[in-house]
């Protein structure tokens, strides 16, 4: 309890020091203080982060972490918001490419995680109730505690590999210049559709230093991962 | 073509004043195809979804309505995009509109009629029909210096994911430095399916003169096949199609004038001052605007020299993109001029030479300067200058665009459970699991125990009531079965696994020894072949008796 009381008070001084800056205008010590808050970030680091990259005026790094952040607070209004602003500064970019898990954007791995563990862990309890009263009083109905268990497993199972799929398919955003993705990984292939800095790319696979990546539009092309920002929680 | 370049060129400081337009996707159709249309105000929206007027033989279906935030710097507006399907039942051609607009500021807007062509039906099924390209160029002749449009279209039915263009070496054309194609694709919903049109205009400036004739484009499109893999991943295939060759002739220049700006094409100037009244010594932004259908690369203006004021040179912004399918080139020329003395002061106008292809001549413009009224005091108006990012931050914090702060206090890192999902929801779930186990475990002996049951031979009465009549081994199994029975009911063991003398030590001797000697006799009987004198069933009986009265 006192190492997570110790975590939170370490954790929101991070925070603190770097608004403090971005009050002040230091937009580099601000991002320079949430940067190096720790890993993995939390959702309000990466708002936050989104927010003085938007203020530096590098909107494709504020739509990368506005993106990243998004991940962790699906809900969270201001997110969106800012996240759209960020989009409407862009020019010459495609429609965004959606999450790799779809039910992501309304509830996080970790929230569906946990309330299946919940719910598998409150079936368990009814079921062990339920033998005990079974074996007193006799014949007791188990279906509720029954359903609740399997819902509780559907989602933990449902949670797992969304997390997998997270992992496996993240976003990344073109920075700082355009990007031609080729059709075959090497730098000699030929040049398919071309990226303005803020286009946001589902990654679908990587190879070597090469990934395979699919806009909003449905077009893919292979590209350096170093062409685009990928924002990790 | 001018007007509307001057249309752009001008409506453009009045972005923020609410504004209407009526768009569709293309303006040729076939009978029974759909395709959408657009309403889209600006500033504010209008109070209910707009109706689109349309003659018999056309029908309009509201479908959605969306908003975004255009932010530039200097202004940031709210446009509205009201959205309808449009479907073609009879051949002909259609206005559409012009679309009354009531906002919800109680604003009236009107828009533009648009037409629409509706052409008979063609047959689906011919590979014709099926992926169709064009491409060649707007202009049959052109001039040195002009810019020429390469209009490129495709139209493929199916499940089309995209379409992109692959264009050969112009000879004696490059690309303007500013602005390059501009590609639209969209969709005309057809009843035998999905028609994807990718359409765009290369612009290009011609370099060298005479007649070249230039190869093929190719188009290749994207198409989808099967389902989507895991995760949604799209399977394609490639389909290419290549255009027709095209030709063009370029014109020579006519001898220039001195004062020539080396400008082609039709072009309207603006030349404004920041302000109408300033004071003596202030900063007042003179900026002059171009905008043409030609490109203004290398293009730029200083402003001369003015009885009256001190004039500082600036920078020029070149534009260059495409609009409505035509090339359009802007420049913005900033000067500063600083009046020195007090009074009117009237800028002469200005004198720049363009060669203007649709006349085949040079052309010179003479650009007035509106006059500034300057005053002895600072009593001007409020001039100062800031920068770009201030004016952003203005625009974004002070201007009506909310921008969301920052998260001043909460978690800066957070746990990732994706790792230790598994194992919690598998710690949450063996109480519920070692239920069912022992739940299965029950309902697998019950099972067994029921089984049994079944299968066990009846009671030692019921076989002594059913006793075979004739002397053999039928009898005397039966007769062991039913003492086994009985002496296991007694002592309250499974027949299957009773051992029999230690079963026959737990009743009293003088049964046991009765038991013992009946046993001996029955595995004599069955084993030796010693068949027993007399009838052994009466004694078997009153053995069984013995045992259960015991």
């Amino acid at each position: 309890m006192i190492a997570l009381l110790v975590t939170v008070l370490a954790s929101a001084g991070a925070l603190g020091d770097g608004a403090e800056s971005f009050d002040a205008g230091d937009l580099e010590a601000a991002i320079g203080a949430w940067e190096s808050a720790g890993d993995p970030k939390s959702g309000k680091v990466l708002y936050d982060l989104g927010n003085a990259w938007y203020r530096k005026g590098d909107h494709p790094r504020a739509v990368a972490h506005y993106r990243a952040a998004q991940r962790l607070r699906p809900r969270d209004g201001n997110v969106h918001h800012n996240l759209a602003l960020a989009r409407s500064e862009l020019d010459g970019v495609p429609e965004p490419a959606a999450a790799s898990v779809p039910w992501t954007e309304l509830v996080t791995v970790g929230e569906l995680g946990v309330l299946g563990a919940a719910a598998c862990a409150l079936g368990s309890l009814g079921l062990v109730v339920a033998y005990r009263r079974r074996e007193v009083h006799g014949p007791v109905s188990l279906a509720v505690p029954t359903v609740v268990w399997v819902a509780g497993i559907g989602m933990a199972v449902t949670a797992t590999l969304g997390a997998r799929g997270q992992v496996a398919h993240p976003i990344g955003v073109v920075v700082d210049r355009e990007v031609g993705s080729r059709e075959l990984p090497r730098a000699d292939a030929e040049v398919g559709v071309v990226w303005s800095p803020g286009t946001e790319l589902l990654v679908v696979k990587s190879r070597q230093r090469w990934v395979l990546a699919e806009d909003g539009r449905g077009r893919r092309g292979w590209v350096s991962d170093t062409a685009m920002l990928v924002v990790w929680p | 073509m001018v007007t509307v370049v001057a249309a752009a060129l001008l409506a453009a400081p009045a972005m923020a004043a609410p504004r209407a337009q009526l768009g569709l996707t293309t303006d040729r159709i076939e009978v029974g195809q759909a395709i959408v249309a657009q309403v889209v105000v600006v500033g504010t929206p209008a109070r209910r979804p707009p109706t689109i007027p349309v003659n018999d033989g056309v029908t309009i279906a509201f479908s959605a309505k969306s908003e975004r935030i255009d932010l530039r710097p200097g202004r940031a507006t709210s446009i509205y995009s009201y959205q309808y399907a449009v479907r073609a039942n009879a051949e002909g051609t259609y206005t559409l509109g012009p679309v009354q607009i009531e906002t919800t500021d109680g604003k009236r807007l009107e828009t533009e009629a648009v037409t629409l062509r509706v052409t008979p039906s063609t047959d689906p099924s011919s590979d014709a029909a099926r992926f169709v390209v064009s491409g060649g160029f707007e202009e049959s002749e052109a001039w040195e210096g002009q810019v020429v449009h390469y209009v490129y279209d495709a139209r493929v039915r199916g499940r089309v994911v995209d379409v992109r263009w692959r264009f050969p070496v112009f000879e004696g054309l490059r690309e303007p430095q500013q602005g390059g194609r501009g590609d639209e694709q969209y969709q005309i919903m057809d009843p035998d399916g999905e028609i994807t049109v990718s359409h765009g205009v290369l612009p290009l400036v011609a370099t060298a003169t005479g007649r070249k004739e230039h190869p093929a484009s190719l188009a290749v499109a994207e198409l989808r096949t099967g389902r989507p893999g895991l995760f949604g991943m799209v399977r394609t295939t490639s389909e290419r199609m290549a255009t027709d060759p095209s030709s063009l002739v370029v014109r020579p220049l006519p001898v220039a004038p001195d004062n020539f700006t080396g400008l082609v094409g039709d072009f309207v100037f603006e030349s404004t001052l920041e302000t109408a009244r300033a004071a003596v010594g202030q900063s007042v932004t003179w900026t002059l605007r171009v905008a043409g259908d030609g490109t203004l690369e290398g293009f730029s203006w200083s402003a001369p020299e003015v009885d009256g004021a001190t004039v500082y040179g600036g920078e020029t912004q070149h534009i260059g993109r495409v609009e409505d399918g035509e090339y359009l080139g802007m420049a913005i020329a900033e000067n500063v001029l600083v009046p020195t003395q007090s009074g009117q002061l009237q800028v002469p106008p200005l004198e720049l030479v363009t060669f203007s292809p649709s006349r085949g001549a040079y052309q010179t413009h003479e650009i007035s300067v509106p006059p500034l009224m300057v005053t002895g005091s600072a009593d001007g108006q409020s001039v100062a200058v800031e920068s770009f990012a201030t004016e952003v931050e203005e625009i974004v914090e002070g201007d009506g665009i909310d921008f969301r702060d920052i998260y001043r206090w909460g978690l800066a890192t957070t746990p990732h459970l994706g790792p230790v999902l598994p194992l919690m929801a598998g710690a949450a779930a063996l109480p519920g699991a070692a239920v069912f186990g022992v739940l299965g475990a029950q309902w697998v002996a019950a099972r067994r125990r029921q089984r049994a049951t079944v299968e066990v031979a009846p009671t030692a009465s019921a076989i002594l009531a059913s006793l075979p009549a004739e002397r053999g081994e039928a009898r005397w199994a039966a007769l062991d079965a039913a003492l086994r029975i009985a002496l296991a009911d007694r002592v309250d063991q499974r027949v299957e696994t009773m051992d029999r003398e230690a079963a026959l030590a737990l009743v009293p001797d003088a049964l046991a020894a009765d038991l013992r000697e009946l046993f001996g006799v029955l595995d004599r009987a069955r084993f030796a072949a010693n068949e027993p004198e007399g009838d052994v069933a009466p004694r078997v009986r009153d053995a069984v008796a013995a045992l259960e009265a015991s």
